[in-house]
């Protein structure tokens, strides 16, 4: 897959910071409005397709490759995991949260919530972004 | 019991999937042979002493109420360990452990064993999950999980066969499992619970009229789940397609994760409308066709499917009867069910890897070359024909008697089902001396002279089944006590009810 034209390649350039940005914001306040790891994960990846269906899988695989991603991958699903067992060790129960509650509304607040996000953001970003490039392989007959 | 052995027992199959890729990078990167291998072995043989904790508190009785979250039960979500959870969690663990072991050599000459690790530990994540779980949504979420994994596995060696019988796998299984789904959201709306205690104490109260749907709901998603006829189209396709040591697992493991929740849900709690009558009827139906189908196959693994939709006929019709010998018999003979078939799917693995086929029609003479195999086949074969004294006859004895028994209790559909299920027994044995000498007898084709005997760490496992045969055979009495804890839990569910409340 070589790459669009010029116009697109711009286009695309311009828009992913804001992409990601958008994407990395909707999974960090995850805990405080709507959306969280799911959907911001997948806008992540989108901005990531974005790049790829521009400039082409070469370039994009240079910079998240497939072994990248799948490590990606499993350690948001390790992530997942430790975090449940923290809260069997520390607590009472499985993902029971141990750690500080802090202030209803800010950033930095609702215990081991963010946190679980921020993992469930991790994984879906890289699965969605392993599906993709699977596909392409799948195309492109490598592999 | 080990301190939060529930979860456990659903955390550490699902942690060892995730950590199996990078497990694969690493092993290839620092040039490690054979890692996910041992790491799933280990995972494995974990679980089983996990699991085997449980076993102690149960056998006395007791009913293991593990609440997630420190939520108590109906409004968070609950584990809730039984007779009849528990042995169905054994059997999968232990199923699981000898698949795994046995996947070692089978499975050595595949590439992209990375995915097939991690699918093999999800599906026995979602297995445990479902066999454990205390709600009727959870188990819905667990049933996912493990069908998704079957899915994949099926299509795992991308040949033209096995995508085409993993999409047709994947079709009919979705469809199943929006049937529970919509049934699980029926229920939800009727008893505004999903708690399965919960819902059991409330359900007599409804009308019965409104339950109808969701039953029937659950029977026919639960029925595709479990290939009851007239929903098994899927099966043999998928058991053939299928990598030998995943087909083993389907029939001895999902299976009886798919009956256990039959069991659970629709026995438990639609138990008031008589559903042990239809059970029965469907199971004879599913017993007799399974049986006939086989008896035409050429494929010793379609043959073995079909066989296996048989069997699961034979679990139906014995629990259905619903009396205390019914249902022993019932339950012995999944358990039964589980080793042999298992067994015996594993062997047609090990004829498949050192011939390369398991077409009966090229096949012949295999005993001179493979004895051990030949004789444990034959074991395997005996036992699932009910030939005393090995383990089948146990169960299909005691199913025969609990007909007999309902016969002479005014119950004249009673004597049908021992008449029925004998003739099938005939069947069952008369395809599977088919298939014996069809392999093992006979003349042997040229090109076979040199087969080699299976590789030791491939018989291991099925030696391990061919003597559990033998010793549930010759010693009913351990098969039936270890199946009295699960059947009374299934016909109490008075208890369950109470324990899963957490003594409400």
């Amino acid at each position: 897959m070589a790459g669009m034209s010029p116009i697109v390649r711009t286009t695309a350039r311009l828009l992913f910071p804001f992409t990601f940005l958008f994407g990395a914001y909707v999974v960090i306040h995850g805990h405080l409005t709507p959306g969280g790891g799911f959907p911001g994960g997948v806008i992540i990846a989108a901005s990531f397709v974005m790049l790829v269906l521009a400039y082409g899988i070469e370039r994009a695989q240079e910079r998240v490759g497939f072994t990248r991603a799948e490590v990606l991958e499993s350690i948001g699903g390790l992530t997942i995991a430790i975090l449940g067992l923290f809260g069997l060790l520390a607590g009472v129960a499985f993902l029971q949260n141990v750690f500080p509650l802090g202030e209803f509304g800010r950033l930095f607040s609702g215990g081991n919530l963010p946190l679980l996000y921020l993992a469930v953001g991790v994984k879906v970003t890289a699965g969605i972004l392993l599906i993709f490039y699977a596909m392409l392989f799948g195309f492109g007959g490598e592999e | 019991m080990i301190p939060h052995a529930p979860i456990l027992a659903i955390f550490l199959p699902l942690f060892a999937a995730f950590l199996m890729p990078i497990i694969g990078i690493l092993s290839r990167k620092r040039g490690v042979n054979h890692a996910r291998e041992w790491v799933a072995i280990a995972a494995v043989l974990a679980e089983l002493v996990i699991v085997g904790s449980m076993l102690s508190e149960v056998l006395s009785g007791q009913i293991i109420l593990y609440k997630l979250g420190n939520w108590d039960p109906p409004w968070g979500i609950a584990l809730v360990i039984d007779g009849l959870g528990l042995f169905a969690a054994l059997i999968v663990s232990g199923i699981s452990a000898l698949i795994v072991g046995y996947s070692f050599v089978s499975m050595e000459k595949d590439t992209g064993l990375d995915q097939y690790y991690t699918l093999l530990m999800l599906m026995l994540a979602g297995m445990m999950g479902v066999v454990l779980t205390g709600d009727v949504f959870n188990l819905y979420v667990f049933f996912e999980i493990m069908s998704i994994a079957a899915y994949a596995l099926v299509a795992f060696r991308r040949n033209w066969q096995s995508i085409e019988a993993g999409l047709k796998y994947l079709i009919i299984g979705s469809l199943g499992t929006s049937f529970i789904i919509l049934g699980v959201a029926f229920l939800y709306g009727l008893a505004g619970s999903l708690n399965i205690a919960h819902l059991a104490q409330n359900l007599p109260f409804l009308p019965a009229t409104t339950l109808i749907l969701p039953l029937g709901l659950f029977v026919i998603g639960l029925g595709i789940k479990i290939a009851m006829v007239p929903l098994h189209m899927w099966m043999p396709d998928a058991y053939q397609a299928a990598p030998p040591p995943v087909a083993a697992l389907f029939s001895g493991a999902t299976a009886t994760v798919g009956l256990y929740a039959m069991l659970r849900v629709v026995y438990m709690l639609f138990g008031a409308f008589g559903i042990g009558a239809m059970l029965a009827g469907l199971g004879l139906v599913t017993m007799v066709l399974g049986a006939l189908m086989a008896l035409v196959q050429r494929d010793l693994k379609r043959l073995l499917a079909y066989s296996s939709i048989s069997q699961i006929g034979y679990v139906l019709a014995g629990v259905g009867l619903g009396t205390t010998l019914g249902i022993q018999g019932g339950l012995f003979h999944l358990l039964n069910n589980a080793i042999y078939k298992t067994m015996l799917f594993m062997i047609a693995g090990t004829v498949v890897y050192r011939v390369g086929t398991s077409n009966m029609d090229k096949l012949g003479g295999l005993w001179k070359n493979m004895p051990v195999t030949g004789a444990l086949f034959g074991v395997g074969a005996l036992a699932i024909s009910g030939v005393p004294p090995l383990n089948g006859f146990a169960s299909k004895w005691t199913i025969y008697m609990a007909g007999v028994e309902a016969g002479q209790g005014g119950h004249w559909p009673g004597y049908a089902i021992t008449v029925i299920a004998l003739i099938t027994s005939a069947l069952t044995l008369a395809y599977f001396l088919k298939a014996f000498s069809n392999i093992f007898l006979g003349q042997r084709p040229g090109h076979l002279a040199d087969v080699k005997e299976s590789p030791r760490s491939m018989m291991f496992p099925i030696m391990l089944l061919g003597v559990l045969c033998v010793v549930f055979g010759i010693l009913p009495q351990i098969g039936i006590d270890l199946v009295r804890p699960a059947q009374e839990a299934l016909m109490n569910s008075g208890g369950y009810i109470s324990a899963g409340l957490g003594g409400m």
